[in-house]
């Protein structure tokens, strides 16, 4: 397996964008907002790596959300690799690159973070009730912001490839399928 | 036509493959890359605090000499004050040292008060956490108590080299004795997931039954000495109501936080003497 040096530029993007939605956060605490933004995160990797290299890349991303935030240390190393697995088996339906659907599987990954970390910490503290009102809101407030900010990073990771004179077309595998 | 099956199950396979190395890889090894990628965002956090202070800097300077002048005497007043204040305090430690000498009490822990900004706060329904900028380099220990102008702030979980990171009283993995002011039998505070805006809640079990809290007359929870995390008397919460709890014999209620846990810029992290190695001249 040679190593694909776009790995390095998507989890540079993907660093990014956490720690601007985590300096978001810090700002809207006092207001009692919160948002989750992880879905973009996995939309372009998925249609352009190989599944190896897929795999790597949200082993990658999920070890340092999991670090960063006070979660089981397994829960996004585990969640982001099948997510973005998931996501690479639809992508047949999305090949075109300027297509909404981007946007709309952005929108379907970032629900998947949100119900995985609901999911867990449920388990984990046991008070769904008092809690399903608050996600709501978490899930209205972070596909709001969504919709402004998944074409946004969109753009910004392919204008880093281009920077870079790196190639952004699917790999060959993507014609397999 | 094999072939074919086993490529579409490859990527499964080979997730199946990650897994079972990353679920084998020992536990040390998974514990140094988590604290590695905590200290390596570590200095993003500072940076943005560098950005406020120099934001502050920049709308302060933008007063009128006027404003500075009356700020700078309002300053001194407040300086003379406390000058004051500290001479009655240390008269009142002397007084109290003399009696538990007569009385031969046993010692109380002593802490070091460390002072430190708020660069970042993480607070949602499922955990409330914010990072102060001092960590090792500042003698923080994990466990060590963390106070500010209204009471019990939390606790410090996490250590890195240049920040920590504090659990607030809030979040619901965090858990504490407690006592009613005037009262002194031991209770449990502990957080809870917080259900929608306005102030921050948690809960108190194992209160007894004798006790009646309402809104015209809420009862106050302050620490308690117990586990020698927190020294006695600071301010938890106000407790408006009680309820029998699951067990029959004890009660349960609702304690109402302080609303400025959201809005943290500032706290004190105490650390006792023995552990800290530090000399106790911070304050």
């Amino acid at each position: 397996m040679h190593f694909d040096s776009r790995i390095v530029v998507f989890w540079a993007s993907n660093l990014l964008l956490f720690l601007l939605t985590m300096l978001v956060n810090s700002r809207l605490a006092p207001f009692s907002f919160y948002l989750i933004l992880l879905g973009p995160m996995l939309i372009l990797p998925a249609v352009y790596f190989k599944s190896t290299s897929l795999v790597f890349f949200s082993f990658l991303t999920g070890l340092f959300i999991d670090a960063i935030l006070p979660q089981p240390y397994w829960l996004f190393i585990y969640g982001f690799p099948i997510i973005g697995l998931l996501i690479r088996r639809l992508r047949s339906n999305f090949r075109t690159e300027t297509s909404y659907r981007f946007i709309l599987l952005a929108h379907i990954a970032n629900l998947a973070c949100i119900i995985l970390l609901s999911v867990s910490q449920f388990i984990y503290t046991g008070q769904f009730s008092a809690s399903l009102m608050q996600v709501l809101i978490i899930c209205l407030l972070s596909h709001v912001i969504l919709v402004a900010v998944a074409p946004w990073f969109f753009s910004f990771e392919r204008f880093l490839l281009q920077l870079l004179h790196l190639e952004y077309t699917h790999e060959d595998e993507f014609l397999e399928l | 036509m094999a072939n074919k099956r086993l490529d579409k199950s490859k990527p499964l396979i080979l997730l199946g493959v990650f897994f079972a190395i990353w679920w084998l890889v020992p536990s040390l090894v998974k514990s140094f890359t988590r604290v590695s990628f905590s200290e390596f965002q570590a200095p993003v956090w500072i940076v943005s605090s560098y950005l406020d202070n120099l934001g502050d800097f920049w709308s302060r300077r933008n007063h009128s000499k006027e404003e500075l002048i009356t700020a700078g005497r309002e300053i001194a007043r407040k300086k003379v004050y406390y000058q004051l204040k500290t001479q009655q305090t240390k008269l009142l430690e002397e007084e109290i040292k003399r009696l538990e000498a007569t009385l031969n009490m046993p010692g109380r822990i002593d802490f070091r008060y460390e002072v430190a900004r708020v660069i970042q706060r993480d607070l949602n329904l499922w955990w409330q956490q914010v990072t102060i900028q001092k960590g090792k380099n500042y003698g923080i220990v994990k466990g060590a108590a963390v106070v500010f102008e209204g009471g019990v702030a939390g606790r410090v979980v996490e250590v890195n080299w240049l920040t920590s990171k504090v659990e607030l009283i809030s979040s619901p993995n965090f858990r504490m004795a407690a006592s009613f002011e005037e009262d002194g039998r031991p209770v449990v505070y502990q957080g809870i997931v917080q259900n929608g805006f306005g102030n921050p809640v948690g809960s108190v079990r194992d209160a007894p039954e004798d006790l009646r809290a309402s809104k015209q007359k809420p009862l106050k929870l302050v620490s308690t000495g117990l586990g020698g995390t927190f020294p006695p008397g600071l301010s938890i919460g106000n407790v408006i109501w009680m309820e029998p709890g699951s067990s029959g014999i004890f009660q349960a209620g609702r304690v109402q936080l302080d609303k400025r846990l959201l809005n943290l810029h500032e706290v004190s992290v105490l650390i006792p003497i023995e552990q800290s190695g530090f000399n106790n001249n911070a304050l």
